[in-house]
Formats: structure tokens, C-alpha cells, sequence
């Protein structure tokens, strides 16, 4: 797979919906954003991110139950697919291969 | 948990998310909002919600709509637009009826805005135009005060030095016409008469916004002997050669001025305008008389500091300069108070530059002609009652009409179309009408601008609209009209119950019959307000041109710039005297309309002081203009005593407490005149100035009396036939005498006619709306009896049938019209009446107001109507009725 095909903030989102499994959805990922990487992200880019992914074929979704908090709105869960899985692997392994090359001192002068 | 998030943000958020995904995202949304209320509170949070709504207006969520909403509003605009062109085609007569009188309507309202519009836009382009300030003062020379435009020299430095409040001042002078010369490289020597000459203080081009293409603007004007000329003067006189630098010789002491500056042309939209700026040290009468208060001959602007209010400043301007005012008069002799007896206080008061166009009808312009604000409102008015009359044509023609669409409105009702999308209909329809009319009027306007600048010599300029802002608003106001014109019909149409428009015993009833009744007759008034408005305008236009006016004013031709002839002049004069075509030829200082010179002057044993407009004349002045004496005898040809001796007309023996047999050898006075001229003759009262004035005491001198005055006319009364090849047997005359000064003529009767130019525009424009709207309602009830006749065509083949006489039908479909045409011709007299009266006031001398002119355009306009409505019934009457009975 061709790991252009994945922008950075869409290889975070993707990330995201991997490690929150059953319960990914718009406003848990942005927290998650916020809690794990300690970074604020719109929670309309989200959207959109996972929009493009599921059109990617990289998540899949389906409506989730109701809570009260959310005035009786379901949520809109998506999981991960096994191609967003192989992707993100690969995107890890293509990254690590390339860290290997990285000389592992200290340059100094 | 009570979440309660605000609807409107949300609301937003369906109209644009597409729906399979709005559930998730406003679930979201509101969690994000439930948290927010309790961290941040609720304001905060409401806005926050508000803003993460804007954030998902973004093209990543909006193409994901399937546009499946959007898809079907626009095939329904479409649809719209489709049938509305369908019905324009399928009832072609009624669209180009509306057409065409949408089209004048929105023609003349553009025209006319573009009139008014220039005319409200002089001087508006003058930096810091909101501080400029013309200063006027008291008409002094008028014996009922009165405000005037000209103030004296000293008064621009006294500002200065006296009003902490005043920036800067300006002064412009007006040292009258200039014979000008300029002998260029090749020797040849150009002489041009130039009327256009004003002098004007150093700095003029930091005051007014006028750009110098050469010259410096600082130190054009700063010295004596120095000209600013414009790009169309220069290019008289010097060609596409350099300007800068040239001399040319001005003025009869052949004053060799240099030109220093080049300006733009100047823009039309400016209260003055000028060939020629001297300096104003080049006018040296200027600084001769800078002790003189009297000597108003300039006209002073001042530019206030920021945050001055002119209104204010002007009741401090009179109080301070009282002590040098009174100074001027001790210095000449004269009685301050008595001089002031029935004039007022003398005032000062500031008139911001920008209404001097507009409103100075009574205070005047001594730099230009002025317009009057009264004129630019009336027209105005008028083009929205066209635009108006034209918009009720569309109304009633439509409900009118309703009956034929109601079967149309019945199945879309019954198929589920809610009111909204049947009025959707017709205000696509009449939007679509309005953009029609809007493009067909293109051609109507540029036939019309023709018309105003053949007919009535105004240009319009349209440069205007070239901006986006302005196209904008030309688009919104359109839109405006076709809306406005489309609420009645759709409010009606679409009320209409299906039940009872399809129902088999329907009878459709022709729309709401009271008030197309009251329109119709709206627009019938106002069409017949504005012609016997015209009528009336032009019967007092024939009166002023024509009435007896004391004087003998056709055939009389004027050659002006006479005293350039110098000691020649009198063999001139009876040279052209002596031409077989030529009955008398007289030299003058002035003739009748533009006779402006005053004095004051005062009579033997009294101590009545009259201002009197003054003129010398020659022994044949009065059988050349066929003046008529009161008593007494007029001037003899070689009589030298008559150098002492004068002749005065009725008003002025009268205002002297004389009858015109006393005034006979009485003595007048005037200062550092001796000995005293004696009255030998009182004249009959002739109107030397317009009609707008009452006829003012007048005093005659002799050619050669010592007192001020050395222009020079001549006048030369001749035979109307042979008349060409007479003016031109005087021009070879004085070729032959005046060599090095242009012949300039002008025929009386033209010059006196121009002193009513501003009412002659006035009338022709009034005249010209009056036909266009008459046009548009007659095109209106065409409409109306067309449709009327078309419903009732198998009606009157059935009486055809039964022996109806043709005058019988006609009467049966015209009556109620009839009616409300004779209510609108009531309806318009009083307002005319009131107009006109109004604006007649301004005369002193004026036609009365007639019955005899209201029934003229009631017969005018009747008559039209009778003539293009019978047309349309004659068509009816002349089908064999079989045609109509069997239709169905």
C-alpha cells in the first residue's frame, strides 16, 4: 500500500480510532487528541478526517446508541479497518526502517 | 442531565449537514456542549457552540450533501421560469403591453436620476468639501436686501485676522471679458474674445480641488501678470505645443500676461468655470479698492477649522466687521443708515460651497449659472410616479387576469404546491418581467438621452454606473421593482380555493375589481396632473417670450464689444445705418436683459436715495427699440447740450414722488457729477430685465456723459427680409472698421429668450414625461378593454346578433372607464393647480390659471384613449359574430 495516500493528521486520526477500539467517535477522539498529545484540534476536522478516511476505506462506521448528554443523538462509531491497520503498520515499519539508517550518536563539533 | 442547547446554531447546522451525517455531529456538538456549560459557563459555551456550527460550514461537510434538497428547489426555479416564459409567449400581447411599459417607466426613472443625480453632485469632489463655505452678505444694491453671493475685497484678510476659526481663504474676482492676443512663432496674430476670465488669490489650487497638468499649483497665481488657462484653452491657442511659459495680451492696455499653469478641463459638475485665472495681482482694482466695503465684486471663500459650525460662525461675522463698514461710507461721503433704510441689517452669512448649485436661486452665483433644488425634486417626484404607474399596469393586467391561471393555481394546489411555492411563481414571473423591461429599456434610454440633449440641451452623463457598486444597486432596486410589483398578484392568485376555481360552475370573476379601480384611476390622475402640468409651464414660457414688453425685440441684432471701434464707432454706425436692409442702428452701453449696472442717485430737494440701473445711449436708441416717451422729448442728434441731460423711466419719476410732466427739468444728483444732469423726458416702463422682476427705475444718460460706464454695443433694428445678407453686409462693415476685433453678434430676441432657459428645460422635461406617462397608462387600459373584449367577445356577438348598433357596445365596455376617468381628471386639478400656482409665484409677471387647460388635457388624453380602445373594439365588432358564438 502506498503510504502517500495518508496525510499526518489523517495517519493521528486513524491512530486514534485504533487505540479507542468500540468507542471511537467525533468528540472521544478530539479528547483523546487532547489527553494523549496534549493538543486542541476542531472538532469539524475530525469530522471531516474521518469522513475521508471511511471514503479511503480505512474506517468503517455505524450508528452507536444514544446517551443523554447527547439529547438523545447517536453516536457515530468508527472502527478500523484491516486495511487502516496494514496501513498504519506499514507506515510504522517504513518509519522505523528509515531510523534504523539514523546514526545513533551524539554530533558534536 | 438537562442539556439545553440554543436552537438557532443547530437549526443552522441542519440547513447545511447532510442528513445522514447531522445526527452524529450535532450528537457531538451538543456533548461538547454540555461540557462547555459546565466548565466555561453558559455564555461561553453558547458562543462556542455557535462557532464549532461555523467550523463545520466547511467544503469537506458540504459536498457531502447529495444535494437531493438543492437539486429539487432548483429544478422547481426552473420549472418557475420555464412556465413563466410559456405564459409570456402564450399571451404575447399582455407581455409586451407590460413590457413596454415597464421599460419607459424604468427608462425615464434612470434618466432622470442621472439628471438629478449630476445635479446634486456638483462640487462634492473638493477635498474637505464639508469646510468650505462661500461668504455672503446683504444685497446692498437691491432696495429690498436680500442675500447676494458677491462680498468686497478687504473682507478676506479681515477673516484672517479676525476669526481664529477660519483655516484659510479664498477669493476669486470677475474682471469681465477680455479681448485676448497671441502673435505665435510664424508671426500670425490669434485675437479671440474671452468671456470666461476670472482672477483668483495665490491660493486658489489648494483650496479647490483643480489639478494643474503643468505648472506649479503653489506658485501659479503668486504674482502679478501671471494666467492659468485650461487644457481646451490651451490648445486654442498654442496647439499641441508646450503652454507653459507663453505670453499672450490681454485687455485693451494689451497687458502682456504669462501663462504659468495648464489645468484640467474642468469637471461640469462645478459651481464656476473658467477659461482664464489671472492672478489676482493682475487685476490691480482689486488691491486699489482694499479699503472698500462697497466694492463687492469678488466672491470670498473660507475653509472653517475642523468641528466649526458655519451656521454659528455667521452671526459672529456681521457684529465684527459693523466698524470698517461704517469707515467705507465716512470715507465717501455717504450716509451709512440711510443707505441701509429697508435693506436689513447688513449681514454676513457663510452657505456651504456644496448647495450653491442647488440653492441659490435668491442669492445667485456670481461665477455661473445656478440649478434649483426645487426643479431637481419635482423631477424626482415625477419619474417615481411613471416608475409607479408602470409597476400598476403589471398589477392590474395580472389580477385582471387571474381567471385564465386559475385553473393553473386549482391542479397545482390540488397536486400539494403550497402558497409559497405559487407565490414563488408569480414573483419569478414579474422578476423576470422587471429583467426583461431593465434590458429593453437600454435602447429607450439612449433614444431619450437623445431626445434631452437635441431637445432640451442637457447631456446626460452615465459614467457613474460603471461602478460595481453602482450595478449592484441598479440589481437590487430591479429586483426591488419586479418584487414589490409581484406581492398584490401573488397575494391574490395564490388565495384563490381550487375548490371554487375548478369547480364546473365557476364563474371566474375578472380579479379584485375595487382596486384595479382605484389604480386606474391613480394613474389617469397623474397622467393628467402631468400634461395640464406641461400645458401650463408652456403657456407661461409663450407669455414670457412673447409678451409686449415695452420694446420692439424682433429684429434687432446686437454687436457686442463695440467700444473696440474707439473713435470709429460713429462713422460705423451710420455707415451700417445707411445699409438699404438696416432701418436704425443706435450705440449703447447696454440693451434690455442684461442691463445690470447700478448706482445710487439721489433728486433735487429730496432726500429719497433710489438705486437706478443705469445706461447711456445715443439719440437713436429709441426709434431703433421703438421706445415709447411718457413726456418730455428723448436725446437730439447734435444737440450737445443734451450731455447734461437724462431721461428717466415712469417707475423712476414715481419712486421720486413725481408725475412725468413734473419730472420734466427736475435736477438729479449724483456724487462728483457737476453740473447736475437734468431730466429732459420720462419713458414709458419697458421690462429691461426679466419677467421674474418687477420693471425698476432706469435712468438714460448720453454717450458722452462723463459718467462711469465705456462698453459699447451696437444696435441695428432690421428689415426681416434680406436679413442674412444684411448681418452680413454689417460684418464686412466692421471687418473693414474694426480689423483686430472679432465681429460677435447677437439677435435680441434670442438673448432675451435665454433669460428663461431654466424654465424652458423645466417645461420641456415635464412635456416630455407628461407624453410618457400618458403612454404608459393608455397602454395600461389597452390591456385592460383588450382582455375585457376577449372575455366578452361571444356576449358581443350575441348582441351583434340581436341588433346592437356598434355605439352601443363600445359604451357597454368603456363605461365604467369613463367613470373613473372623468374622477382622476378632478382628482389631478387640484394638485396641479397648487403646483403650478407655486411655482408662478416666482414671476412677477404671469399667466392665470385656466379651467380652459385642465379641460384641454381631459380632451387630450380622452381622445387618445377613445382612439386606441376603439381600435381594439373595432376588431371585435368587425368579426362576423358567428366566429365568437360557435367558439367553445
Amino acid at each position: 500500500m502506498n503510504i502517500d495516500q495518508l496525510g499526518y493528521f489523517e495517519e493521528q486520526v486513524l491512530t486514534m480510532v485504533a487505540i479507542l477500539g468500540e468507542d471511537a467517535y467525533g468528540n472521544a477522539i478530539a479528547e483523546e487528541f487532547a489527553n494523549q498529545l496534549n493538543k486542541t484540534v476542531n472538532l469539524s476536522s475530525v469530522h471531516v478526517t474521518l469522513y475521508r478516511l471511511e471514503d479511503k476505506g480505512m474506517v468503517k462506521s455505524m450508528m452507536g446508541g444514544a446517551t443523554a448528554v447527547r439529547g438523545g443523538r447517536r453516536k457515530r462509531i468508527f472502527t478500523i479497518s484491516s486495511a487502516g491497520l496494514n496501513t498504519l503498520r506499514n507506515l510504522k515499519d517504513s518509519r522505523e526502517q528509515l531510523w534504523k539508517l539514523v546514526p545513533q550518536f551524539k554530533i558534536s563539533y | 442531565m438537562n442539556i439545553n442547547p440554543p436552537k438557532l446554531p443547530l437549526r443552522l447546522l441542519h440547513w447545511f449537514c447532510p442528513t445522514d451525517l447531522v445526527e452524529s455531529v450535532e450528537g457531538d456538538l451538543v456533548e461538547q456542549y454540555g461540557l462547555d456549560v459546565n466548565l466555561l459557563g453558559l455564555r461561553m459555551a453558547r458562543f462556542r457552540l455557535l462557532m464549532n456550527v461555523l467550523r463545520f460550514f466547511r467544503w469537506g461537510i458540504i459536498s457531502r450533501n447529495h444535494f437531493t434538497m438543492l437539486d429539487f428547489r432548483t429544478a422547481l426555479l426552473l420549472n418557475h421560469i420555464k412556465i413563466a416564459f410559456r405564459n409570456y409567449r402564450r399571451y404575447f400581447g399582455y407581455t409586451l403591453t407590460n413590457l413596454a411599459g415597464l421599460a419607459v417607466g424604468l427608462a425615464v426613472c434612470f434618466v432622470i436620476y442621472s439628471y438629478t443625480f449630476q445635479q446634486l453632485s456638483y462640487d462634492s469632489f473638493h477635498k474637505d468639501i464639508d469646510r468650505l463655505y462661500r461668504v455672503n452678505q446683504t444685497n446692498i444694491w437691491s432696495p429690498e436686501g436680500g442675500l447676494m453671493s458677491s462680498t468686497a475685497p478687504p473682507l478676506a484678510q479681515e477673516i484672517l485676522d479676525k476669526m481664529p476659526q477660519v483655516d484659510e481663504v479664498t477669493r476669486i474676482n470677475t474682471p469681465g471679458s477680455y479681448e485676448v492676443r497671441y502673435k505665435n512663432e510664424s508671426e500670425d496674430l490669434m485675437i479671440f474674445r474671452e468671456k470666461n476670465v476670472f482672477a483668483a488669490d495665490s491660493n486658489f489650487f489648494s483650496f479647490f480641488e483643480i489639478p494643474l497638468i503643468a505648472g506649479d499649483p503653489n506658485k501659479a497665481l503668486n504674482g502679478t501678470n501671471q494666467v492659468v488657462i485650461t487644457e481646451k484653452t490651451a490648445a486654442k491657442y498654442f496647439g499641441s505645443g508646450n503652454a507653459l511659459g507663453k505670453i499672450l495680451i490681454i485687455g485693451d492696455q494689451q497687458l502682456p500676461v504669462v501663462v504659468t499653469g495648464v489645468a484640467e478641463d474642468l469637471p461640469k459638475n462645478m459651481h464656476f468655470s473658467f477659461d482664464f485665472l489671472l492672478s489676482m495681482a493682475s487685476n490691480p482694482a482689486v488691491k486699489n479698492f482694499n479699503w472698500s466695503w462697497i466694492w463687492t465684486q469678488v466672491v470670498t471663500y473660507v475653509k472653517l477649522a475642523p468641528g466649526t459650525s458655519g451656521k454659528k460662525l455667521s452671526a459672529q461675522f456681521s457684529d465684527v466687521f459693523d466698524p470698517q463698514i461704517r469707515a467705507t461710507f465716512d470715507r465717501i461721503g455717504m450716509d451709512y443708515d440711510g443707505f441701509m433704510k429697508n435693506k436689513g441689517n447688513w449681514k454676513f452669512a457663510l452657505q456651504p460651497v456644496q448647495d450653491i448649485h442647488l440653492y441659490s436661486a435668491e442669492i445667485g452665483n456670481r461665477l455661473g449659472p445656478v440649478g434649483d433644488i426645487k426643479i431637481v425634486r419635482i423631477l424626482q417626484i415625477m419619474a417615481v410616479l411613471i416608475l409607479i404607474m408602470a409597476v400598476i399596469n403589471f398589477v392590474n393586467l395580472s389580477t385582471a387576469r387571474a381567471n385564465i391561471r386559475s385553473k393553473e393555481i386549482g391542479v397545482k394546489k390540488t397536486m400539494g404546491a403550497t402558497v409559497y411555492n405559487l407565490a414563488g411563481q408569480f414573483q419569478t414571473e414579474s422578476i423576470l418581467m422587471t429583467l426583461m423591461a431593465a434590458i429593453l429599456s437600454i435602447p429607450v434610454i439612449v433614444l431619450l438621452s437623445n431626445l434631452i440633449s437635441t431637445r432640451i440641451g442637457i447631456a446626460l452623463s452615465y459614467s457613474y454606473v460603471g461602478s460595481g457598486g453602482t450595478l449592484f444597486i441598479i440589481g437590487f432596486i430591479l429586483l426591488g421593482i419586479g418584487v414589490v410589483a409581484g406581492i398584490y398578484p401573488s397575494i391574490y392568485l395564490t388565495n384563490l380555493k381550487p375548490v371554487s376555481v375548478m369547480g364546473k360552475q365557476h364563474k371566474p370573476k375578472d380579479g379584485n375589481l375595487g382596486l384595479r379601480n382605484v389604480l386606474v384611476t391613480t394613474q389617469f390622475a397623474i397622467s393628467l396632473a402631468l400634461l395640464s402640468g406641461g400645458l401650463l409651464i408652456t403657456r407661461q414660457l409663450t407669455y414670457l417670450t412673447h409678451k409686449d414688453l415695452g420694446f420692439d425685440r424682433e429684429n434687432v441684432l446686437i454687436l457686442n464689444n463695440a467700444e473696440q471701434l474707439n473713435d470709429q464707432l460713429a462713422s460705423f454706425r451710420s455707415e451700417v445705418a445707411n445699409m438699404p436692409g438696416v432701418l436704425h442702428a443706435s450705440v449703447a452701453m447696454d440693451i434690455p436683459g442684461s442691463m445690470n449696472y447700478e448706482d445710487i442717485f439721489m433728486s433735487e430737494g429730496s432726500d429719497i436715495k433710489l438705486a437706478i440701473s443705469q445706461i447711456k445711449i445715443d439719440p437713436y436708441f429709441f426709434p431703433t427699440l421703438n421706445l415709447k416717451l411718457r413726456s418730455g422729448r428723448q436725446f437730439q442728434i447734435d444737440n450737445q447740450g443734451d450731455v447734461n441731460h437724462v431721461i428717466i423711466n415712469e417707475t423712476t419719476a414715481r419712486l421720486f414722488d413725481w408725475t412725468p410732466d413734473e419730472a420734466i427739468n427736475k435736477k438729479i444728483l449724483y456724487p462728483d457729477m457737476k453740473p447736475d444732469p437734468v431730466v429732459i423726458g420720462v419713458v414709458k416702463d419697458f421690462h429691461f430685465q426679466s419677467l421674474y422682476e418687477n420693471i425698476s427705475p432706469l435712468i438714460f444718460f448720453h454717450n458722452d456723459s462723463p459718467i462711469f460706464g465705456d462698453q459699447r454695443v451696437v444696435a441695428v433694428k432690421y428689415n426681416q427680409a434680406n436679413a442674412e445678407k444684411t448681418i452680413s453686409q454689417v460684418q464686412s462693415a466692421w471687418d473693414r472698421f474694426g480689423k483686430q476685433s472679432p465681429f460677435e453678434y447677437t439677435i435680441l430676441d434670442d438673448k432675451l429668450n435665454l433669460l428663461y432657459d431654466q424654465e424652458r428645460q423645466l417645461g420641456a422635461f415635464v412635456n416630455l414625461l407628461s407624453y410618457l406617462s400618458i403612454f404608459i397608462a393608455i397602454l395600461g387600459l389597452v390591456g385592460l378593454v383588450s382582455y375585457t373584449v376577449d372575455r366578452r367577445r361571444r356576449e358581443i356577438g350575441i348582441r351583434k346578433v340581436l341588433g346592437a348598433s356598434a355605439s352601443s357596445i363600445f359604451l357597454l365596455v368603456n363605461r365604467q372607464y369613463f367613470r373613473l376617468f372623468v374622477i382622476s381628471l378632478v382628482l389631478s386639478i387640484p394638485f396641479t393647480w397648487w403646483a403650478i400656482s407655486t411655482w408662478l409665484k416666482d414671476f412677477a409677471f404671469h399667466i392665470n390659471i385656466s379651467w380652459i387647460t385642465f379641460a384641454w388635457s381631459g380632451i387630450i388624453v380622452m381622445s387618445l384613449c377613445l382612439f386606441s380602445v376603439g381600435l381594439l373594439i373595432f376588431r371585435a365588432l368587425i368579426d362576423s359574430p358567428i366566429l365568437a358564438i360557435k367558439d367553445e
